[in-house]
């Protein structure tokens, strides 16, 4: 029902070329147009926007965009700073993966689950156990480039090297993993996020991409309390990274309902 | 027939005679056209960096105040200005950052900075000793207070005059008097005395110790322990004069805990038991001094001037002679000694020089100590040969008040008439005291005072002249700038000419006491200046007009590209309210782009509807950024500040050599390989880059080759062959041609203007006979190689010419460094072609970021420690006007000179011949003055924070530096970008390319 008012919403902002708009798409909720662009003709962006909606029409879609928040990030982000992460980064680490992993699994299903069946394969025959594992083997595989990328972007090269490990262990994990199940592997799909015209309307309507997106932004921030000469035992790396990506995860989830609704 | 065919040819011919007259006719106006908006364009900047100059002018002078330091150096004979000694030897304690109420018994106290060092207080209830309170000047660090408890000067951050290199100490001061004298001076403890006094010390008894190390608490206490008793027993006591200790123990338990942690009491209870030891070892005619350089503040540190900084303790014990002590109201301890009698810091050093029979330091302010003068004869003897000094002093300072000169004359004049008269002697130290008083506080006021007035007003002049230069950078259509131009020059001058009249006559008739005809004339030029620049705007255009402007962009230019530009440059600013991110400023910059090179990455990877060949080359540009960014960024020479977290990389070893030679090749191979993307290494390109370019970065690498050899220690060991003032002169030479050729010759032949295309005759129509008549038809049978990059190949020649040059007084890590950055500039430039963000605003800024990289990598900090003044010395032997200037600041701003020529690559790099040059150059001035905004945007934010931090702890180690540099930074780019990338680059590649191939 939610879908329908944001129909309504955007129409109210959108001028009235967006009443005649209901074609074969028009069923899908949608906020992904631009409010107004004056620079480009109306045909050029109705085109657009066409392109967009089909786009998103084909990439999979929740059925409830607050289940999918990756609230357990909180729970395991917690749990390690409860159980001593600054004084024992490494041990705290590595025992905060696995049972982030364990946790992700659980939440793997619940993501599964969320998962709308488009039209065309009415019949789901996906192995969803073999989908998890999967998922799970790649996302740490993952961790190898996400880890390059890292000292790319300055991480330490020759000390700090098993905490800049851990940290795209764990990075990896989170960002990887639900997307990994959501687009269930079809990289085909998840490209066609990339052309759009509008991307960040996409990305932010759709939960898990924006989640995404919430950790890459939040991770990118954590390098900030790092210089900062307070002699803090959380500003030790990789902390900062760690808790801007999780804290990133939760918030970049919860802005995609928010901007939904 | 004939005569009529005659005719018609006739007239036909002299229709084209004409049409081709009308074209050169159109070509020159054109031609002219160009010139004139070209000009136009030149003299508006001029006029803008003219206003910002003038701000940064105001901000320094208010912020920066320096003092003369006086070569002068006292002497006894000069108006007998000695009295015999009262003292035969001293010995000097210096407990760092003791403060006043440490020392005394304060009731009650349970803290355990209180009540644990009583011996003072104890053996000042004695005539024999003398406890007082001890006022430092700000500001209160170590080195500038050795400074002023030695020459008894006031110690301003810069001492111009002074040498900037190192430590050591210029001025007349009781260490150089006592050398002088013949006296041994022992010294151990904090090397800081080391590095100001390493002439005048005994070098049989100096011991320094790492005075840097504040997490360790012992071994400068300890080592001066060690050292002391052995020099104080009777076998060694003929061995020195004077003994200097310098304890830093307390200092840095300060540091490390703060004075409220158990460490403190430790500390001062060894303090106290040493004294007590030390005393017992004294000889009868030894002076005991025990003083505080400064004190500290409830966290430990020091620097600024609270009082708690400023109140020191200074204690003078002698075994058999008696102080003259004041009434004991004067000495009163409550309240934590707040209203204990207190002398000032610079007093110790009159008070010495006369105990040891020394003249007093020409620079001296200070006056010397009632105390320590047995009776009122003495103490009028005494203020004579103060008030004397001082004179001497105001006569070489001519920037006092002339009523110094009346007062000391009066002054004289009772000396030498009631000099002998008992009763009278109170009067003359009372009227002595008052003379000092004054030139003290005129000093103070001349040197140690911001001049919040002339802060503000620089700071104004910077903000509107920002804001003009944003306005003409950003709002206005750049199709309309370049209209405007002369409608700016006019009422500029108008406006200019305005202002300084006004300024004149508020002058004239207001007479400000405080405010100099210069900075009059200066603030009314700039003000008329500013107002010039916004008539013409606000006449054309409406601030609601510009404010709309603001907003269009916002909602329909605004992509990622200008919102990351926009994120770096509001996060540059913002770096400065904060020291420790101005102290990791180099990695943050590393960050930032880094960052735009996976965007740019990323930028590749989706955009569609580029040629596979095309996607793969665009990402290979973007993947070789990132790498040289991240490769450029371990090149770290560590500021002082980044210590321990970071590991200098910055070092001239084998390696870097090795890697210099290599680079010869391989950069000119880049380069080459970049000028065939566009097919443009042709003609002159060959001759640049493969040969000139090579040659002269082969000569750079033989010049540092040489220079490592002779700084190595297996090449000195083993010396026999060589010898040292050949390869000198080799040097000399080498680094003389480099220069000459690299900015003189190359620039010279480069304004003749070299193309680099070639003309390719196409093979169907290859006849012999049109290649003859090629004139004519060579647009029918000929291919222009390297068409499509003609402003482009042409103009990255100046660029080389500087950066060879640049890179010849680089240090070869640097110069690697450099070479990174000009393939990195280069795959830039791709990268922008390829992204289509050559008009965005983030073109320029990310070649801003890219300067300060390298200005960081090329081992420069935004410290004077980190100048680099050995290259001064590189073309000459000795200090020479303009070559050891130029040297130096090529080395320091040499990266921003390369990115600033590389600015107007952005719009001519991989474009065609163009019709229209003057929307070229129109692009060209966009970029230009955008870089300059962001320039002077984070300057101004640098300037700011300077000027809201003045009374920080850290400012004159990290926020004056740093404002420094960004002042310097607005005035050279300012000067540079306006004389060689657009006057004499841009002019002549745009003039001359269309001259070619315009239509």
């Amino acid at each position: 029902m939610a879908k329908v008012k944001a129909d309504k919403k955007s129409v109210t902002f959108e001028k009235e070329d967006v009443g005649n708009d209901s074609d074969a798409t028009g069923d899908i909720g949608d906020t992904s147009v631009p409010s107004s662009t004056n620079a480009k003709d109306s045909d050029t962006l109705k085109k657009e926007r066409e392109e967009d909606l089909v786009i998103q029409g084909q990439i999979p879609k929740l059925k409830y965009s607050l289940l999918t928040v990756p609230y357990h990030n909180l729970l395991v982000l917690g749990g390690m700073f409860y159980y001593g992460l600054t004084e024992d980064i490494n041990t705290v680490l590595f025992n905060g993966l696995i049972s982030l992993i364990s946790i992700e699994v659980i939440y793997n299903y619940v993501a599964y689950g969320n998962i709308k069946v488009t039209k065309k394969k009415k019949v789901d025959n996906t192995n969803v156990p073999l989908l998890i594992g999967g998922s799970i083997i790649t996302s740490i595989i993952l961790s190898i480039p996400l880890f390059v990328v890292i000292i790319i972007f300055g991480a330490p090269l020759t000390n700090y090297l098993q905490q800049t490990i851990l940290l795209s262990l764990h990075l990896s994990v989170i960002l990887f993993n639900p997307l990994l199940i959501s687009f269930k592997f079809d990289l085909n799909q998840f490209l066609l996020v990339f052309k759009a015209n509008k991307i960040y309307r996409l990305i932010f309507s759709h939960a898990v991409l924006s989640s995404s997106f919430g950790i890459i932004i939040g991770t990118w921030f954590g390098v900030v309390p790092i210089p900062l000469d307070w002699d803090r035992p959380w500003q030790q790396w990789p902390l900062t990274l760690l808790v801007g990506g999780y804290v990133g995860s939760i918030v970049g989830g919860l802005v995609s309902p928010l901007v939904t609704f | 027939m004939e005569a009529d065919q005659f005719e018609t040819s006739a007239i036909t011919r002299r229709i084209a005679k004409q049409q081709q007259m009308q074209q050169q006719a159109r070509t020159k106006v054109k031609q002219q056209k160009l010139r004139l908006t070209f000009m136009g364009y030149v003299i508006v900047l001029i006029f803008l960096a003219i206003v910002q100059i003038i701000g940064v002018a105001f901000f320094s002078m208010g912020f920066l105040l320096t003092r003369n330091v006086l070569p002068d150096i006292a002497d006894c004979n000069i108006n007998d200005s000695c009295i015999p000694p009262k003292f035969d030897k001293a010995v000097l304690l210096v407990i760092d950052a003791l403060r006043f109420d440490f020392a005394i018994p304060i009731e009650g106290s349970n803290e355990y900075y209180h009540n644990n060092f009583p011996i003072l207080n104890q053996l000042a209830q004695k005539d024999n000793a003398v406890l007082l309170k001890f006022m430092a000047d700000p500001p209160t660090t170590t080195l500038q207070r050795l400074k002023g408890l030695t020459t008894g000067s006031l110690p301003t951050f810069i001492d111009a005059g002074s040498n900037f290199d190192g430590d050591h100490i210029d001025e007349d001061n009781w260490v150089l008097q006592l050398h002088k004298q013949n006296k041994s001076i022992a010294c151990l403890g904090d090397d800081t005395w080391q590095a100001l006094f390493s002439n005048y010390i005994n070098p049989d008894l100096s011991f320094p110790f790492d005075s840097l190390n504040v997490w360790d608490l012992h071994t400068v206490d300890n080592g001066v322990i060690k050292h002391i008793f052995p020099l104080l027993d009777k076998s060694q006591r003929n061995q020195w004069d004077v003994l200097i200790g310098h304890f830093l123990g307390v200092d840095h338990a300060g540091h490390r805990y703060g004075p409220t942690h158990y460490a403190m009491k430790e500390k001062l209870n060894q303090m106290n038991e040493l004294l007590i030891k030390i005393i017992a070892e004294l000889e009868d005619n030894t002076l005991l001094i025990v003083m505080g350089d400064h004190g500290m503040d409830h966290t430990g540190n020091h620097g600024g001037d609270s009082l708690d900084e400023l109140e020191s303790t200074l204690f003078m014990y002698s075994k058999n002679k008696k102080f003259n002590k004041k009434d004991k109201s004067h000495y009163d301890i409550s309240d934590k000694g707040k209203n204990y009698r207190w002398v000032n810091q610079i007093d110790i050093v009159p008070t010495i020089s006369l105990l040891l029979g020394l003249p007093i330091p020409f620079n001296n302010l200070g006056y010397p100590i009632d105390e320590v003068f047995s009776n009122d004869l003495e103490l009028a003897q005494a203020a004579h040969k103060s008030v004397q000094q001082l004179h001497s002093f105001r006569i070489k300072t001519p920037d006092l008040s002339s009523k110094l000169n009346e007062d000391y004359l009066s002054f004289i004049q009772n000396y030498t008439d009631h000099g002998k008269d008992k009763t009278r002697h109170q009067d003359l130290v009372e009227q002595a005291k008052r003379y000092q008083f004054t030139s003290l506080e005129e000093c103070k006021s001349l040197w140690a005072t911001f001049d919040m007035k002339l802060i503000y007003i620089g700071l104004t002049i910077l903000f509107l002249s920002l804001t003009f230069l944003l306005t003409y950078a950003r709002s206005i259509p750049s199709v309309r700038v370049s209209t405007m131009s002369f409608e700016f020059i006019g009422s500029v001058i108008a406006m200019c000419l305005l202002g300084l009249v006004i300024s004149l006559s508020i002058y004239i008739v207001l007479k400000p006491v405080d405010f100099s005809l210069n900075k009059c004339l200066a603030t009314g030029a700039a003000a008329g200046i500013i107002i010039g620049f916004w008539a013409p705007v606000m006449d054309r255009f409406s601030l609601n007009w510009l404010w709309h402007q603001t907003i269009d962009f916002f909602l329909y230019n605004f992509n990622s590209y200008s919102f990351a530009g926009l994120l770096f440059v509001f996060s540059h600013c913002v770096i400065f309210a904060s020291n420790s991110f101005v102290v990791w400023e180099d990695k943050m910059i590393s960050f930032f782009l880094i960052s735009f090179g996976f965007c740019c990455l990323y930028g590749v990877s989706i955009k569609t509807g580029l040629p596979k060949e095309q996607k793969i080359l665009g990402l290979m540009h973007a993947l070789t950024f990132i790498l040289l960014t991240r490769l450029t960024s371990m090149i770290d020479l560590c500021r002082e500040e980044q210590r321990p977290y970071c590991v200098p990389t910055f070092i001239s070893s084998w390696w870097s050599i090795l890697l210099l030679h290599g680079s010869t090749y391989i950069l000119p191979a880049m380069i080459m390989s970049f000028y065939n993307l566009s097919g443009s290494y042709h003609s002159a390109a060959p001759l640049w880059i493969g040969t000139g370019l090579k040659f002269l970065m082969f000569m750079n690498a033989a010049h540092w080759s040489i220079e490592y050899i002779q700084n190595s220690d297996y090449f000195n060991a083993n010396n026999i062959y060589i010898s040292t003032a050949l390869l000198k002169s080799l040097n000399l030479a080498i680094a003389r041609i480099v220069l000459f050729v690299g900015l003189i010759l190359a620039n010279y032949s480069w304004s003749k203007g070299p193309l680099c295309v070639k003309l390719e005759f196409s093979q169907n129509e290859a006849d012999i006979n049109t290649e003859e008549n090629e004139e004519v038809d060579v647009p029918k049978t000929a291919n222009i190689l390297g068409y499509g990059n003609v402003y482009g190949s042409s103009y990255f020649l100046l660029l080389l010419n500087f950066a060879v040059a640049i890179m010849l007084v680089t240090k070869p890590l640097g110069a690697i460094s450099l070479n990174m950055l000009i393939i990195q500039i280069l795959s830039l430039l791709e990268l922008y072609d390829l992204l289509n963000i050559r008009k965005n605003l983030v073109a320029p800024i990310i070649f801003g970021l890219l300067a300060y990289q390298h200005f960081f990598s090329t081992g420069h900090q935004a410290t004077l420690a980190a100048i680099q003044w050995e290259i001064g010395f590189m073309t000459t032997e000795t200090i020479v006007f303009p070559f050891t200037h130029l040297n130096i600041i090529l080395n320091t701003f040499g990266s921003f000179f390369i990115v600033c020529l590389a600015i107007p690559l952005i719009t001519l790099w991989k474009i065609v011949p163009s019709n229209k040059p003057i929307t070229v150059l129109s692009q060209i001035i966009t970029n230009i003055t955008t870089l300059l905004t962001y320039i002077a945007i984070t300057g101004l934010s640098s300037l700011i924070f300077a000027a809201h931090f003045r009374r920080h702890l850290m400012v004159w180690k990290i926020f004056a530096p740093r404002f420094m540099l960004s002042g310097l930074l607005i005035i050279l780019l300012n000067i540079f970008i306006i004389i060689v990338p657009l006057a004499f680059g841009t002019g002549k590649v745009v003039t001359q390319v269309n001259r070619i191939f315009g239509k």
